[in-house]
């Protein structure tokens, strides 16, 4: 092999340090570990069909599932919602409120926009979550191995690969382009207040998409500004919520993305809406990035495999959060 | 025989955790060779070094994915260039990293027992790539 990808062998050398140590101690406690005993490990579960809120119970009653996280389909809309520790049933059918009242904030920003394909299609999703119409495609949930095994088996959901994915080199060169990159969006809205951030942004080339590519729409705040508060949304294909996980410490980034780049549609106006709950800074410096990455490997969906390629110049909009309105942005 | 049994397990209990504590002392000195190395900010100075300091912070804010984030255990810039235009460089996140000149910066990135991984390139205007390797 002519190169050999040092992060591969590193990751594997994470995964039997890790790993290693249960593996020796299976050999006295080996019963306990087949036996599933209390191991209830945290895993990210898919549903063969997508469930409604009330078929969704039913399952995590029948095989006793702590849920973390759902992430739900309203329309074309997808999003996610973190669970507190109450009553879950309750909490589901609290999601149709919270996106109705989050997608009402992104329809109060920028009134001249009335007739927009997207402010349409958020009144259109909103009817439909009015209506009921929510379903959850997958969840974070900790359940015994037993359970997890038996939901497979009865085609009722399927575990998604571990977050310990093996990757390793890069298998295309980052794009570039005169203007601006050949990925890159070229106009667009940002709103930040100090409960929400609501991005929208136009694409008028993807050239620099192939079959592998992610995008992910970033929002930098400083620390201490604001925490993410539990609700999501965006309508970017196959969108997902980046992990914050040891984001540095001088700056809060806050991601959307969307793990098929290559179905972005040019000219379509697309979004991404998280809601924030507000810290102890009242002002923050803002920048809008945007960020090409790929999938490895490119047949798995998940934002654990998804590496950066290359982040536009931070010109896509830099000012101050909270804002008292809206901006527009050209790129 | 009952004896020997629990001498035998005893024994394997004691292999067992050699080999885990072998593990450990390996992980440590794993992550310990690419912690020992610098920053690449020492023998910079002025507004080369301003911006090594917000190239070192937009590689880290780059180099995202979590297995990324929990496997990378130094950033050391490698160099930082200044071209010939004289242009303001408005690159930084923090108002202490606003610099005049066009700079860009390589920042090389370190996973275990210093293996270097990943080279971030980062210009003045604030835009980054990522070559693997």
């Amino acid at each position: 092999m002519k190169r050999v990808s040092a992060l591969l062998v590193s990751t594997l050398f994470l995964i039997i340090t890790i790993f290693a140590p249960t593996l020796f101690l299976g050999c006295g406690d080996q019963e306990e570990i087949l036996s599933g005993g209390n191991n209830r490990e945290s895993k990210q579960i898919e549903f063969v069909t997508p469930l409604k809120a009330e078929s969704y119970v039913a399952v995590a009653n029948q095989f006793n599932l702590k849920t973390d996280e759902i992430n739900f389909q309203i329309g074309e809309f997808s999003g996610g919602y973190t669970l507190k520790s109450g009553d879950l049933r309750k909490e589901l059918l609290s999601i149709k409120s919270t996106f109705i009242e989050n997608m009402s904030n992104a329809l109060k920003f920028n009134s001249e926009k009335d007739s927009s394909e997207l402010r349409q299609n958020i009144q259109t999703a909103l009817n439909v979550a009015s209506q009921g119409q929510m379903f959850f495609l997958n969840a974070t949930v900790r359940g015994s191995a037993e359970a997890l095994l038996e939901m497979n088996q009865k085609g009722i959901a399927t575990t998604m690969p571990d977050k310990k994915v093996i990757q390793s080199s890069n298998p295309m060169a980052a794009p570039q382009s005169s203007s601006h990159e050949t990925w890159a969006p070229y106009k667009g809205t940002t709103t930040v207040t100090r409960n929400y951030l609501y991005n929208t942004f136009f694409f008028d080339n993807k050239a620099g998409f192939d079959s592998a590519s992610t995008y992910e729409s970033e929002t930098h705040l400083y620390k201490q500004y604001a925490n993410y508060g539990g609700f999501w949304s965006s309508n970017l294909p196959r969108a997902y919520k980046d992990t914050q996980l040891l984001d540095s410490a001088g700056l809060d980034n806050f991601t959307v993305g969307c793990l098929q780049a290559s179905s972005i549609q040019p000219y379509k106006e697309y979004f991404a809406y998280m809601a924030l709950t507000p810290e102890t800074n009242i002002r923050s410096e803002l920048w809008i990035k945007g960020q090409i990455g790929y999938r490895y490997p490119s047949w798995l969906y998940s934002l654990w495999n998804v590496f950066p390629l290359a982040t536009t110049k931070p010109g896509m909009y830099k000012g101050t959060a909270p804002m008292a309105g809206g901006v527009c942005w050209g790129y | 025989m009952k004896n020997f049994l629990n001498k035998q397990i005893i024994l394997s209990k004691k292999i067992i955790l050699l080999i885990i504590l072998v593990i450990v002392l390996i992980t440590i000195v794993a992550i310990m060779i690419p912690r020992l190395k610098s920053n690449g900010l020492e023998n910079l100075t002025g507004n080369e070094k301003i911006f090594g300091e917000s190239a070192l912070l937009d590689a880290y804010v780059m180099l995202d994915n979590p297995i990324q984030r929990l496997t990378t255990f130094k950033i050391k810039v490698k160099q930082v260039v200044k071209q010939e235009s004289d242009e303001r460089c408005d690159i930084g996140f923090m108002e202490q990293f606003m610099v005049t000149g066009d700079y860009s910066a390589v920042v090389d990135a370190y996973t275990f027992f210093g293996i270097r991984y990943a080279s971030v390139n980062v210009y003045c205007d604030g835009s980054t790539t990522v070559n693997y390797f």
